[in-house]
């Protein structure tokens, strides 16, 4: 069994009396690239928030494997330190990196930065502060690497030299990632964590399944477990109102055949 | 790590220029109390030592309310903890009060305006008051910017009611005299600057140490009881 890097078990988070994540559970394999998706507002910043222990969970346990980096999905426009001078204290802050790590100076050419290394930080435009903000978390040793939204505002090049560097380090360290571009998961990501239905799959079997949202009616239970156990990859219940299930897209057409004979209403088939 | 961070927090304090109004606030105020001659030492020491709690509880609240939520994740990360975070910021800030400090015991120096001359017992009499002062200062600030006592609207409100209740401690026992046993709870600033009343005092006396030991077990208890607070909050 694979080495576990982040592990969530029945995490529960509140703000302000509203529950945002309820009972999450997953874990993420050491060497991994995993993608955080899901719709607006259904706490993915958050989740990536309780990896790094930033903030702590109203209930659940986590646990984290190593020393964790971490790059908001914004940086500050305060600082009024150049490119440099900011990134060269990240560097003087990690004391203990290795020798055959990349330098500050390195990561400013491989994100076209250098040209931008003695202006100051609060002059900068949004996605040169995005590289920033992405340089300063390579520049630790972290084992695992946190990113919230780290495409945000990057120009297709710095985009491309980017992923291969995160495709280059996840040989060695664990990669999280929230992003809301179809394209991160269809490259470089080797597991999906859904926040829409709270699943956690590898990449390739996350395309082969479709989920089947219908109304949570009394009898649904009985005939998800009587009759479609065996259909069905998985059930997750999102409120009292519906009832959502991932099955292989092989047997979509079986599965909706019963649950129409069942009378039971179908909300929407699609794609996860 | 900690002389990086010191480096940075220096930088971006200073490029900020917001530490322009407190410290030339209480550069004026140095320089309105010895306007006149003849000046007793200890009491304008101890006026001076005012000041200075005041002007590092604003100096205190600017450095911290500076960061924004992004900032501080970031560095919390990158320090691997929430304390040295704190701490070294809270560092920071007393290093910078101590150039205050100087100043403070300086000014009347060059300006010969004292009574009577100034011996090694007032010179450390100064240095003790004025550090303490600044330490309680950057304590309030502290405790006000990053706990849940307060929000962000409310934090001038709060340091300003807490300000006046220190001030006015001796008074509200006084007339209030139940209140002595909640009103222990605030430093211990007027006990502190009441020893400095007569020109007597040697800083060998045995009370006024009584209260420096007091004042000094007082921040190391305010500062268990921040670190708590600020890692919940």
């Amino acid at each position: 069994m694979a080495e576990i890097a982040v592990a969530m078990d029945q995490v529960t988070l509140k703000l302000n009396n509203k529950t945002i994540i309820n009972n999450l559970s997953f874990q993420i394999p050491k060497g991994s690239i995993t993608l955080l998706k899901g719709k607006n507002g259904v706490g993915k910043s958050l989740t990536l928030k309780l990896m790094t222990q930033l903030i702590t969970p109203n209930a659940g346990n986590i646990t984290v494997s190593g020393h964790t980096s971490y790059a908001p999905d914004s940086f500050p426009k305060n600082i009024k330190l150049t490119t440099k001078s900011f990134l060269t204290t990240i560097q003087n802050l990690n004391m203990k990196r290795k020798s055959d790590s990349h330098t500050v100076d390195d990561y400013l050419a491989l994100l076209n930065l250098s040209s931008l290394q003695n202006t100051k930080l609060h002059h900068l435009s949004k996605g040169s502060l995005q590289k920033v903000n992405i340089i300063q978390s390579l520049l630790t040793d972290a084992d695992i690497l946190v990113f919230d939204e780290p495409f945000s505002g990057l120009d297709k090049t710095s985009e491309a030299q980017f992923l291969t560097r995160l495709q280059q380090l996840s040989k060695t360290k664990t990669i999280i990632i929230t992003d809301h571009d179809a394209n991160i998961e269809h490259t470089i990501a080797t597991h999906i964590l859904s926040l829409d239905d709270y699943t956690f799959m590898p990449q390739s079997k996350h395309q082969e399944l479709k989920s089947i949202t219908l109304s949570n009616q009394q009898y649904v239970s009985d005939v998800i477990e009587h009759d479609l156990a065996s259909w069905v990859h998985a059930k997750v219940t999102s409120n009292h109102q519906y009832v959502t299930l991932q099955v292989d897209k092989q047997n979509v057409n079986v599965v909706l055949q019963h649950l129409l004979k069942h009378n039971c209403e179908i909300i929407e088939v699609k794609d996860l | 790590m900690i002389y990086s961070f010191l480096k940075y927090e220096h930088l971006k304090f200073l490029t900020s220029y917001q530490f322009i109004a407190p410290v030339f606030t209480y550069l004026l105020w140095i320089i309105g109390i010895y306007i006149y001659r003849d000046m007793p030492v200890l009491s304008s020491y101890g006026s001076t030592a005012i000041g200075l709690f005041i002007v590092m509880t604003w100096i205190t609240i600017i450095n911290f309310g500076r960061d924004t939520l992004n900032e501080r994740h970031i560095f919390y990360m990158q320090l691997q903890s929430k304390t040295t975070y704190l701490l070294i910021k809270i560092l920071y800030i007393f290093l910078f009060s101590t150039l205050l400090v100087i100043v403070s015991l300086i000014y009347p120096l060059l300006l010969n305006v004292f009574d009577k001359p100034v011996s090694l017992n007032f010179v450390l009499i100064g240095i003790v008051t004025h550090l303490l002062l600044s330490i309680f200062g950057i304590m309030l600030g502290a405790f006000i910017t990053n706990t849940n006592i307060a929000t962000k609207s409310y934090r001038w409100l709060l340091t300003i009611f807490i300000m006046l209740i220190i001030f006015t401690k001796e008074v509200l026992i006084t007339t209030v005299p139940f209140t002595k046993w909640l009103l222990w709870l605030l430093p211990p600033i007027s006990n502190l600057l009441n020893q400095l009343n007569s020109d007597n005092l040697s800083i060998l006396n045995s009370h006024f140490l009584l209260i420096c030991l007091f004042a000094v077990i007082y921040i190391l208890i305010a500062l268990k009881l921040l670190i708590a607070l600020f890692k919940k909050a």
